[in-house]
């Protein structure tokens, strides 16, 4: 088994003093390496902690996640993550910023990267004058000026003017390619991540209810349309009825009745919006975005 | 000059060891963050001297003068007057000097401690900016031994300098007798081992308090409580970390209190060698002798600490500061750990 960036078995995180119970439970996939994921679900879904736990910033209430083939504690140097607030030292300039991220990462900073991504920001400004976007600038130059094999964007964009968006997505892209760096971007906005993105973990409810190539999830998925009847043996994730008229995403089991069913692939919306309408919809992981069980080998 | 990396023009990594001899990545950062800070606890000292020897010059300065007058406290006359009045004044003043300098020092831990607490610690907890550090390639552990070892350092080496300032302007006043006594709060608390031994317990507490409370202003204001408690509480405990002496009299007979020395208590002794408050019996009762009689009291007692104590009372208050600090350090890495690992 190689070549996998993250890999969470039984993956379960609750915080203490707080009554909203398990903000991550039993959360088992893989995301192997070199893949653009679009980690996406609604507010709260526990994106932010699936993410931390990645990064080793927390210790999970149970299960385990691996990173880069280790514990997250041992990948730290490998690991680059933007966390949603983007913390920085409000009373550094942005030139002690970049100095920092050199004098904390001295094995692998890159200074000509992160003066890159950095671009026009005032290097002799401090942090707190920065706007929103250019404190994004710079945490994500932080970031990047660090060479990580795996990055972690929390809510990446979501400071930036399309503009800025548009400019920094491809820098980040053209930066993965070079490198072949994995990485992870969370978003509530799906807009924000398609068409940038290969691999698609959906978290909902503290649960991966989707994960794997966003051409192979895409593909098992199948938009009918047709008379109102039962569509098995299709695995139904929604299906709603307007008149005689029933509309229904499915997982295929099997050919389609073409003779019956009209038959469209959904779009990655329709898709991603259908699963969270319906919570008890069973979860699909893809071969690859599987976690392989700990089988005893010998 | 192992440290050198080759040039190299490619754009990769430049891995470079830290310099040997300098301070390394987290500690360097630390620094810059906490520039001000850093400085003015770098500065503290060196004021403190000048201010010091400059009062002492000055009140010296003014003792020679009167000197010269021919004029004197005890015999004086009218047209000495003035001139006493200025050279008393002036004595007293320096007396004001040494009295306020050795508040300042016994509060100097308590500023220490909040700083850790506040800006140091709960801040970037609170504001989130650890992330920034965590997110490098320094752990947790790591980045709280940084956080430690700054202030550590400069702490060490600030309330050093100002304790022995203290002591030698403490010396200058004694030998003038002019001076406080040594068990007096401002000046044991200002001298010796002590002022260092609380700066670093209330380090080390400090941080202690922002990790787990993670509020700047609740942090901050905890650590001044929890300074004011450990110093209340070693105020209460102090005359037992040292055997103290014991001199027994005669009921009657003058006893010679050695010079210097702190009284701790006193009462009674029974023939049969057991202590009995000294209010078990009261010289202006009128049954007092009949009381001595029927009670077999033999002798009086009296505790103290002499002069020559100051030292193992010192040592031994700055070792259960410095256990307490390193019991904070150790429940602070183990608070990190568990929760962040």
């Amino acid at each position: 088994m190689t070549g996998a960036a993250i890999e969470a078995t039984g993956l379960g995180m609750k915080y203490r003093g707080r009554s909203r119970g398990w903000a991550l439970r039993d959360c088992s996939f893989r995301l192997p390496a070199g893949r653009v994921c679009a980690l996406v679900g609604p507010n709260g879904a526990g994106k932010s902690t699936l993410l931390a736990l990645t990064a080793g910033f927390l210790r999970p209430s149970e299960g385990a996640v691996r990173v880069l083939g280790t514990t997250p504690g041992q990948a730290r140097a490998r690991v680059a993550f933007v966390a949603q607030d983007k913390p920085l030292y409000p009373q550094l300039t942005v030139a002690t910023t970049l100095w920092a991220g050199a004098e904390l990462n001295p094995a692998t900073w890159d200074q000509d990267t992160a003066e890159r991504i950095a671009g026009e920001l005032p290097r002799d400004a401090a942090v707190r004058d920065l706007s929103g976007g250019q404190r994004t600038r710079l945490a994500l130059a932080l970031a990047l000026g660090k060479r990580p094999e795996l990055l972690l964007l929390d809510e990446p964009m979501a400071d930036l003017d399309p503009l800025a968006r548009h400019q920094l997505m491809g820098a980040l892209m053209a930066e993965a390619a070079e490198h072949a760096t994995t990485i992870v971007m969370s978003s509530h906005l799906l807009t924000e991540l398609e068409g940038v993105c290969d691999y698609l973990l959906l978290v909902d409810g503290g649960r991966v209810r989707l994960g794997g190539e966003t051409e192979d999830i895409l593909a098992a998925h199948t938009l009918l349309t047709g008379p109102v009847r039962d569509t098995a043996p299709h695995t139904v994730v929604e299906s709603r009825a307007a008149g005689r008229l029933q509309t229904a995403l499915v997982r295929r089991q099997g050919p389609v009745d073409t003779a019956v069913w009209e038959a469209t692939e959904p779009s990655l919306e329709e898709l991603l919006l259908a699963h969270l309408r319906s919570p008890e919809a069973p979860a699909l992981l893809t071969p690859s975005a599987s976690a392989v069980e700990e089988v005893a080998a010998a | 000059m192992s440290a050198i990396s080759a040039p190299s023009s490619s754009p990769a990594p430049r891995a470079t060891a830290a310099p040997r001899g300098r301070l390394r990545g987290p500690e360097r950062v630390v620094v810059t963050q906490h520039r001000w800070a850093l400085w003015v606890m770098g500065v503290l000292p060196v004021l403190a001297v000048v201010s010091l020897v400059g009062a002492w010059l000055w009140t010296e300065h003014v003792g020679d003068a009167f000197a010269a007058t021919g004029c004197s406290v005890v015999h004086t006359t009218p047209d000495c007057g003035d001139t006493v009045n200025a050279y008393l004044d002036r004595r007293l003043w320096m007396r004001e000097v040494l009295h306020w300098s050795g508040l300042l020092m016994t509060a100097l831990p308590a500023f220490v401690g909040v700083f850790i607490a506040g800006p140091v610690i709960a801040r970037e907890l609170e504001s989130g900016t650890y992330k920034l550090a965590w997110a490098q390639s320094v752990t947790p552990a790591r980045w709280l031994a940084a956080k430690l070892a700054v202030p550590t350092v400069v702490t060490l080496a600030s309330v050093s300098v100002l304790s022995a300032v203290c002591a030698w302007a403490q010396g200058r006043a004694d030998s003038a007798h002019q001076g406080q006594v040594w068990h007096e709060r401002t000046v044991y608390g200002s001298m010796g081992t002590v002022p260092v031994g609380y700066a670093l317990c209330m380090l080390a507490l400090g941080a202690l308090v922002g990790l787990v409370l993670r509020r700047t202003l609740t942090s901050m204001v905890v650590t001044a409580i929890g300074y004011g408690a450990l110093v209340a509480a070693f105020n209460s405990v102090r005359d037992n970390l040292w055997p103290s002496l014991t001199d027994t009299f005669a009921q009657g007979s003058d006893h010679l209190f050695p010079d210097g020395a702190i009284y701790i208590e006193t009462g009674w002794l029974t023939d049969s060698g057991r202590r009995l408050p000294h209010s078990a019996c009261l010289e202006w009762n009128p049954g007092f002798k009949q009381c001595l009689t029927e009670k077999n009291i033999d002798l009086r007692y009296i505790d103290y600490h002499p002069a020559s104590h100051f030292w193992p009372l010192q040592l031994v208050e700055t070792g259960i500061l410095l256990a307490l600090a390193a019991l904070a350090v150790a429940l602070a890495f183990r608070v990190l750990r568990r929760s962040h690992g």
